[in-house]
């Protein structure tokens, strides 16, 4: 091998390894959502609710317009809170787990915090922009579960997106990319239970 | 899954799909009707939806109507086709109870537009159109008070964008009111 001939593989070495992450950063940064702060409380470490910019091109069902900005006290949001019920779906393709019983999907201090936060940040939210949250717990194995999700208000419905559940995180590139793309889904199968 | 009462899925992450593609679950709340079946303590139910007829002062509480919306809604009353309300009222009354604390409840839900009233009885004194706009009312105008000065009044009261409420009032004088002061109709019992 002449050193033209090394020269060229360690071109190729250094293309393919510093091109790669370049591109990553230059996708993540391309579809980084954008998003404003609402209030001081708003943003913790082991919980957030912000507001997001929404694109036509966005996944919820419904027209990117919204009524916002929307007022309800944080007494309503309490109620509104607490109907909101969870079940693990069965697991496995021919012997399928059971499903989870049903649960309130948010325990009384996600309430008490949520319940202000969506207030205030549905007070300032636009009519392009949802409401994001992410809350973030430390599990009995000391694991990190987060749940994160979006909310909007169209006309007399309310629409909560709730793409990660109590998701288990052990990788803080994960952590970090579910705290800034919130309604970004990776976990399994759950659902909703309407009250 | 179960839709459950004012809840529906609209998305479900449940099922083969999810295998290839996980959508996140989508779930959409009548906010409404939720914070009115949560509010006040439960009316004891009727057998017939029997018009509701309210006496006395005009300073019902917040609650006691949301109770009163409610007690329609459990009874059948689809409240997007209209409630009526019925009250009576001595001469002289203030009236604008009903439709100020909608607006008040409409200020408090933040809902745009409000309430109007597209009929009134030629007795009012003032012969508004409290037509919604796109801002909240003010509050000055939510405590405009109107008398009655005829036997009977009726309007109505409409927010679409809660509910598509349209809440028709009735006010009627009671029965042995003092007559003195009413502008118009005939009192059935005097002249039958």
């Amino acid at each position: 091998m002449g050193p033209s001939r090394a020269r060229l593989v360690w071109l190729r070495v250094c293309l393919i390894g510093g091109l790669g992450p370049l591109l990553s950063v230059t996708l993540v940064g391309a579809t980084e959502p954008i998003t404003r702060p609402t209030c001081d409380q708003c943003e913790q470490t082991a919980h957030f609710v912000r507001l997001q910019w929404v694109s036509e091109d966005s996944h919820t069902a419904s027209a990117p317009h919204f009524t916002h900005p929307f007022v309800l006290s944080p007494e309503e949001w309490t109620v509104l809170l607490g109907t909101l019920r969870i079940q693990r779906q069965a697991e496995g393709l021919l012997f399928r787990d059971p499903p989870g019983p049903v649960l309130p999907a948010l325990t009384p201090e996600d309430i008490s915090y949520l319940s202000v936060a969506l207030s205030e940040a549905f007070a300032r939210a636009q009519p392009h922009e949802m409401v994001v949250f992410g809350l973030s717990y430390l599990n009995a194995y000391q694991m990190t579960e987060l749940t994160t999700g979006g909310w909007f208000v169209d006309g007399p419905s309310m629409h909560v997106v709730l793409p990660n559940y109590r998701q288990v995180v052990t990788m803080p590139g994960t952590r970090w990319l579910l705290w800034e793309h919130p309604l970004r889904p990776d976990a399994g199968p759950l659902r909703f239970d309407p009250g | 899954m179960i839709p459950g009462d004012h809840q529906t899925m609209v998305r479900d992450s449940s099922g083969i799909s999810s295998l290839f593609s996980s959508p996140p679950s989508e779930l959409v709340m009548a906010y409404p009707a939720i914070l009115l079946s949560e509010s006040g303590e439960d009316p004891p139910r009727q057998e017939s939806p029997a018009p509701i007829v309210e006496r006395g002062p005009f300073s019902t509480s917040l609650e006691s109507r949301f109770r009163l919306l409610k007690q329609l809604h459990e009874q059948g009353v689809d409240l997007r086709r209209g409630v009526s309300d019925q009250k009576t009222a001595s001469p002289g009354s203030i009236l604008s109870e009903w439709c100020s604390v909608h607006v008040r409840r409409t200020q408090d839900v933040g809902l745009e537009g409000g309430a109007y009233v597209s009929r009134y009885h030629p007795g009012l004194p003032s012969p508004e159109r409290l037509r919604g706009s796109k801002r909240l009312w003010p509050v000055h105008f939510v405590r405009r008070v109107l008398t009655l000065h005829s036997r009977r009044a009726v309007w109505t009261c409409s927010d679409q964008r809660f509910l598509n409420t349209r809440m028709r009032i009735s006010i009627r004088a009671p029965p042995g009111s003092d007559h003195h002061g009413l502008s118009g109709g005939r009192d059935p019992r005097r002249d039958p």
